[in-house]
C-alpha cells in the first residue's frame, strides 16, 4: 500500500494505548465488582495530569513528587466518587449510577476550566532524552515509561486478584454479593478499594500521557481518553483485566493508524477526526458482531 | 352491557385515590386564569423592560429547553440513553445553516430541513439501539457524539471548516427580541406536540416499551418500531433546537458542539428538571441560562472577580452537583414542584408531590 | 372451525427439549384447558403460540392463517389476548392507562396524528376511555380505574390483567394460571365468570390451570402436557381419571385428590 506509514503510528499507538489500557482496567474493575459503567473515569485522568501540573509548576515540587501528587489526585477523585455519589445510589438502576458518574465529570470539568481556561497546560516529560530508535522511529523515554507502567499495573493486578485474600474477596463480591456479605466480606470496603484503584490507575494515566504531546487541556480525559478506554474494555469483554490491557493497546494502535493513514485512502483525503470515526467503527462493530468482546469471556 | 358477573374484589375505600368529579368553582377557575395571565405579563414585562441582550439569553434558554426535551423523549419516555447529544443538536444546526447560506433558502426551510435531518440521524442511531442494549448503547452514543464533534462538523464542505457556516435570522426577526418570539413559538409547538405524544397512543406505547417490551408486545405494540419512533421524535426536537441555535448565534462553528458544552449540560437540565416533567425541564433550562446571566451581576455586588469571570462554569458545576443530589434524593427533579402546579392549573386540587406511585419512577433503561 | 391449531411444535433450549410434537386445537367458542405438572412446558407452549418464542419445527395456525413467522405484537393485533403467569401489566401506569395501552392495535389514528393532536385522535381517545370503562365495569374493577397498578394485590392484578387482555379485543384468550393468588371459592367463581365472558365477548379460551375444579367447571376439552409432550387429551372428566395423568401428577402434591374434595365442596 503506497504511502502508508506503519512504524510511527505503531509507537504512538502503543504508548497511547497503554494509557487507555490503564483506564480500561479501572473501568473493568468497577464493572466486575458492581456492574457500573463509570463515566467519571476520564476526569480521574485529567485530575492526574492536573495534579502533576500543580505540583511541578505551581508548588514547584521536584518532578517525581509532582507525579505522586498527580496519582494522589486521581485516587482521591476515585474514592470521593465512590463515597459521595456511587454508594448512596447503591440500590438504584445502573443507568442512574451511570448518569451520576457523568455528572461527576460535569462538576469537575468546569472547575478545571475556571482555573485553566481553555488554553492548554504544559506537561513536561518525566525523563528527558532523545529516546531509542526502533524500526526507524524514535521512541521517547516517556512512551517507554507508559508502557512499563501498564505492564507493571497489569501484572500487579493479576497477582492481586489471583493470589491475595482481598483480591479474591473482591472477585467474590462481583459474583455473589449476598453470599459475600454472609461470609463476612465488607462490601463497602471492597467498593471503596475498587474505586480507589480505578482512580489510581486513571491518575497514573493522567500523569504519564500528557507529556507525550507536551500539553493537555481541561476535560481532556473525558473528551479524548474515556471513549477509547471504554472501547478497550468492551474489546476485552468488560470483565477481563488482561482483555482490557490488550484492548487498550489495540485501540491505541487502531486510532493511531487511522490518524496517520486514513487520509491516504481514496475518497477520504480530507476526513477530519479519523480517530473518532475509527473508535465508533470498532465499538459498534464489536458490539454488533461479538458483544461478549473479542478477548474476554463474558460481557 | 348487562352481565351476570358479580363480585367486587376491593373494598370501596380504594376509591379514595381518585379525584374525579371534583371540579373547581368559578372562583377557582378565575384564580387559575389569573395566575396564567400574571405569569404572561411578568414575562412580557421582563422582556421589554430589559436590555436587548437579555432576550438573546432567553432565546438561548428556550433552545436549551427544546434540546433537553429532546433528550427527555429518549431517556424519559423510551428508556434509552444519549450521551452524544452534541451530534443531535449539531446536525440540526449545520443542516439549517447549510440550507440557508449554501442553498439560499429561507430560515423556515432551514428549520424544517434541520428537523428532518436531525430525525434521520437519530433513527439511524436507533437502528443500532435495537441491537445493542442498555449501558453498552450509552457508549455508542458517546462515540457518535465525538464523531459529530471531531469529524462531521469539521468537514469543510458541509460546515465551512473553522470559519463556520453563517445562519442569518429570518427577515423581520433579526433583533434579539423578535428572534426570541420565534423561539418561544417553537417551544410552544414542541410542548404541545409533547403533551399530545404522552396523552395519545404513542406515549402509552413507549411507556409500556420502556417498562417491559414483553408486556408492550402483548398489548400489540411493535417494540422495534416504537423505539425507532422515539429516536425519530427526539431527533426532530433536537433538529429544531439545533436550527434555532444556529440562527441565535447567526454563525455556527464546530467548537460550539462539544461533549462538555452540549451533551453534558443538556443531560443535566433533563435530569434536574425531572424526567417526564416538561414543566420542570423548561423551568430549569431558564434557571440554568439566567443563572449564567445574573450571577456576574450578583458577584459584582460582592466584588468577587472570580465569579464574575467564571459565571458559566460556576453554574455548570453547581448544576452538576444538583444533578447528583436529584438522582440521590428526588428522582422527579424540579418536576416535584412544577407537576402539582400544572395539575392545579388543569383544574385538579393542589396536592404537593408526585401523584400516586406513577411518579417517582426515576431513571431506568431497558436491560 | 378451529380458532387455533398448533402442528407438531417443538423447541429446544440448548440441551433441553422443552417441547416436542405438540399438536393441539382450540375450536370456536371453546374453552380448552392445558394442564400438566410444573415444568411440563405449558408456559413455553404459550410463548410459542403468542410469538415470544420461535419453535424450531412446527406451525401455529390462527383463524386459518399460518402465523408462525409473525411477531408477538402482530399476533396480538390479529386477536390473541394473553395473560402472564407473573402478571404482564405496566406497573408504573394506572389501571385505566393499561386498559388504554391494551387497545393499541384498535386505535384508528396513527402515532404521528396522535402527536399532532388531530381531531379524530382526540375523539378516538374518548371512545377508548369509554370502552375501557365498560370492560372495567363488567369485571367489577371500575373502582380501581385511577389507581396505579403497583400496589394492587396479586389476585386483583390477575383480574385486571384479564380486563386488559379483553381490551385488546381478542378472539382467543390465552390465560396463564388465571386462578393463582385466589382462594378456592374465588377460583370456582372465576369459572362462571369465564363462561359468561365467553358469551359476552364471543371468545375462545385456552388456559393453563392447576386448579382442577376450575378446569372441570369451565373447560370443554383438556390437553395434558408432561415433559414437553402431550400425554393425553380428552373431555375434562375422562382426563381426570386417566391413569397416566394420575401417574404424572404423583410426586406433585396430589392435586387431584384435593381437587375432588374441593369440587365436592363447591357444588354442594
Amino acid at each position: 500500500m503506497p504511502g502508508f506509514v506503519v512504524a510511527q503510528p505503531l509507537v504512538f499507538g502503543l504508548a497511547n494505548g497503554a494509557a487507555f489500557g490503564l483506564v480500561a482496567i479501572g473501568l473493568v474493575l468497577i464493572y466486575k465488582s458492581s456492574r457500573v459503567f463509570n463515566f467519571a473515569a476520564g476526569e480521574f485522568v485529567t485530575l492526574g495530569a492536573f495534579g502533576t501540573y500543580v505540583g511541578s509548576s505551581v508548588v514547584k515540587l521536584p518532578y517525581p513528587l509532582a507525579m505522586v501528587v498527580g496519582v494522589l489526585f486521581g485516587t482521591a477523585a476515585g474514592l470521593a466518587t465512590e463515597r459521595l455519589v456511587v454508594r448512596p445510589l447503591n440500590d438504584r438502576p445502573k443507568v442512574t449510577v451511570l448518569v451520576a458518574t457523568a455528572a461527576v465529570a460535569i462538576v469537575l470539568i468546569p472547575f478545571e476550566l475556571m482555573i485553566g481556561k481553555v488554553k492548554p497546560f504544559p506537561a513536561r516529560p518525566a525523563i528527558h532524552g532523545v529516546g531509542v530508535k526502533i524500526l526507524g522511529v524514535y521512541v521517547s523515554p516517556q512512551q517507554m515509561l507508559i508502557m512499563l507502567a501498564l505492564a507493571l499495573s497489569a501484572i500487579g493486578l493479576a497477582w492481586f486478584f489471583g493470589r491475595t485474600d482481598l483480591g479474591l474477596a473482591t472477585l467474590a463480591t462481583s459474583q455473589e454479593p449476598t453470599a459475600s456479605r454472609l461470609v463476612g466480606i465488607r462490601l463497602n470496603r471492597i467498593s471503596l478499594l475498587t474505586w480507589g484503584t480505578a482512580g489510581f490507575l486513571g491518575g497514573l494515566a493522567g500523569v504519564l500521557l500528557p507529556p507525550v504531546t507536551s500539553n493537555f487541556t481541561a476535560g481532556f480525559g473525558t473528551t479524548s481518553v474515556l471513549i477509547s478506554a471504554f472501547t478497550a474494555a468492551v474489546l476485552g469483554g468488560m470483565t477481563s483485566i488482561p482483555g482490557a490491557f490488550v484492548g487498550g493497546i489495540v485501540v491505541g494502535i487502531v486510532q493511531a493508524m487511522a490518524q496517520f493513514n486514513v487520509n491516504k485512502l481514496p475518497g477520504l483525503h480530507d476526513l477530519p477526526g479519523p480517530n473518532s470515526v475509527a473508535i465508533l467503527v470498532v465499538l459498534v462493530g464489536v458490539l454488533l458482531v461479538r458483544p461478549t468482546g473479542i478477548l474476554g469471556k463474558e460481557a | 352491557m348487562a352481565t351476570t358477573l358479580e363480585r367486587p374484589v376491593e373494598p370501596p375505600s380504594a376509591r379514595a385515590g381518585t379525584d374525579r368529579g371534583q371540579r373547581p368553582s368559578p372562583a377557582g377557575w378565575a384564580a387559575r386564569g389569573g395566575v396564567v395571565v400574571a405569569l404572561a405579563l411578568i414575562s412580557l414585562l421582563y422582556v421589554f423592560s430589559n436590555k436587548e441582550f437579555r432576550s438573546d439569553a432567553l432565546a438561548a434558554a428556550v433552545v436549551l429547553a427544546i434540546g433537553a426535551l429532546s433528550l427527555n423523549v429518549l431517556v424519559g419516555y423510551a428508556g434509552q440513553i444519549s450521551l452524544g447529544h452534541q451530534a443531535f443538536i449539531g446536525v440540526g444546526a449545520f443542516t439549517s445553516a447549510y440550507v440557508i447560506s449554501q442553498s439560499n433558502q429561507s430560515f423556515y426551510v432551514g428549520l424544517v430541513a434541520g428537523a428532518i435531518v436531525g430525525g434521520l440521524q437519530a433513527v439511524v442511531l436507533g437502528l443500532v439501539a435495537l441491537r445493542v442494549r442498555g449501558l453498552y448503547f450509552a457508549l455508542v452514543t458517546l462515540a457518535w457524539g465525538f464523531v459529530g464533534e471531531n469529524s462531521i462538523f469539521r468537514s469543510r464542505g458541509l460546515t465551512g471548516g473553522g470559519a463556520g457556516q453563517p445562519a442569518p435570522r429570518p427577515g423581520g426577526f433579526t433583533t434579539d427580541r423578535a428572534y426570541l418570539l420565534i423561539c418561544v413559538i417553537a417551544l410552544t409547538v414542541v410542548l404541545l406536540i409533547d403533551w399530545r405524544l404522552v396523552a395519545s397512543k404513542a406515549g402509552r406505547a413507549l411507556q409500556a416499551v420502556r417498562e417491559s417490551p414483553q408486556v408492550a408486545a402483548n398489548y400489540g405494540v411493535n417494540v422495534r418500531a416504537y423505539t425507532l419512533f422515539a429516536f425519530g421524535v427526539s431527533g426532530v426536537y433536537a433538529g429544531i433546537a439545533g436550527a434555532l441555535f444556529a440562527s441565535q448565534r447567526t454563525n455556527v462553528v464546530a467548537v460550539d458542539f462539544t461533549f462538555a458544552l452540549i451533551a453534558l449540560p443538556y443531560l443535566i437540565v433533563t435530569v434536574v428538571g425531572g424526567l417526564r416533567r416538561r414543566g420542570g425541564i423548561v423551568l430549569f433550562a431558564l434557571v440554568y441560562i439566567l443563572g449564567q446571566q445574573y450571577l456576574p451581576d450578583l458577584a459584582k455586588h460582592l466584588h468577587n472577580r472570580f465569579i464574575i469571570d467564571n459565571a458559566g462554569f460556576v453554574v455548570q458545576a453547581t448544576s452538576g452537583v444538583l444533578a447528583i443530589l436529584t438522582l440521590i434524593f428526588q428522582p422527579d427533579g424540579l418536576g416535584t414542584v412544577t407537576a402539582p402546579i400544572g395539575r392545579w392549573l388543569k383544574g385538579e386540587p393542589f396536592v404537593f408531590g408526585s401523584r400516586g406511585g406513577a411518579g417517582a419512577e426515576g431513571l431506568s433503561v431497558r436491560p | 372451525m378451529s380458532v387455533l391449531e398448533t402442528h407438531d411444535v417443538a423447541i429446544r433450549f440448548g440441551g433441553l427439549q422443552a417441547l416436542s410434537g405438540v399438536t393441539l386445537d382450540v375450536g370456536e367458542f371453546e374453552i380448552v384447558g392445558l394442564i400438566g405438572p410444573n415444568g411440563a412446558g405449558k408456559t413455553t407452549a404459550f410463548n410459542c403460540i403468542t410469538g415470544f418464542y420461535r419453535p424450531q419445527t412446527g406451525r401455529i395456525v390462527f383463524k386459518g392463517e399460518d402465523v408462525s413467522e409473525l411477531g408477538p405484537h402482530v399476533r396480538s393485533a390479529r386477536g390473541m389476548g394473553r395473560t402472564f403467569q407473573n402478571v404482564g401489566l405496566v406497573k408504573t401506569a394506572s389501571v385505566l392507562e393499561n386498559m388504554l395501552t391494551a387497545q393499541h392495535s384498535n386505535v384508528s389514528y396513527g402515532a404521528v396524528a396522535g402527536m399532532l393532536g388531530s381531531p379524530s385522535s382526540i375523539a378516538t381517545e374518548r371512545e377508548l376511555r369509554a370502552r375501557a370503562d365498560a370492560i372495567l365495569q363488567l369485571l367489577h374493577l371500575d373502582h380501581l380505574r385511577d389507581l396505579p397498578v403497583r400496589g394492587l394485590s396479586y389476585g386483583t392484578l390477575k383480574r385486571v390483567e384479564i380486563a386488559t387482555a379483553l381490551a385488546t379485543d381478542p378472539d382467543l384468550l390465552l390465560l396463564d394460571e388465571p386462578s393463582s393468588g385466589m382462594g378456592p371459592e374465588e377460583a370456582h367463581q372465576l369459572g362462571d365468570e369465564l363462561l359468561a365472558l365467553r358469551g359476552e365477548f364471543e371468545l375462545s379460551i385456552l388456559m393453563i390451570e392447576h386448579h382442577v375444579p376450575l378446569v372441570l367447571r369451565a373447560c370443554d376439552y383438556v390437553y395434558v402436557l408432561n415433559f414437553g409432550q402431550l400425554l393425553t387429551e380428552g373431555l375434562p372428566h375422562d382426563v381426570r381419571n386417566h391413569p397416566e395423568v394420575v401417574a404424572a401428577y404423583l410426586g406433585e402434591e396430589a392435586p387431584l385428590a384435593e381437587a375432588e374434595a374441593e369440587a365436592a365442596e363447591a357444588t354442594r
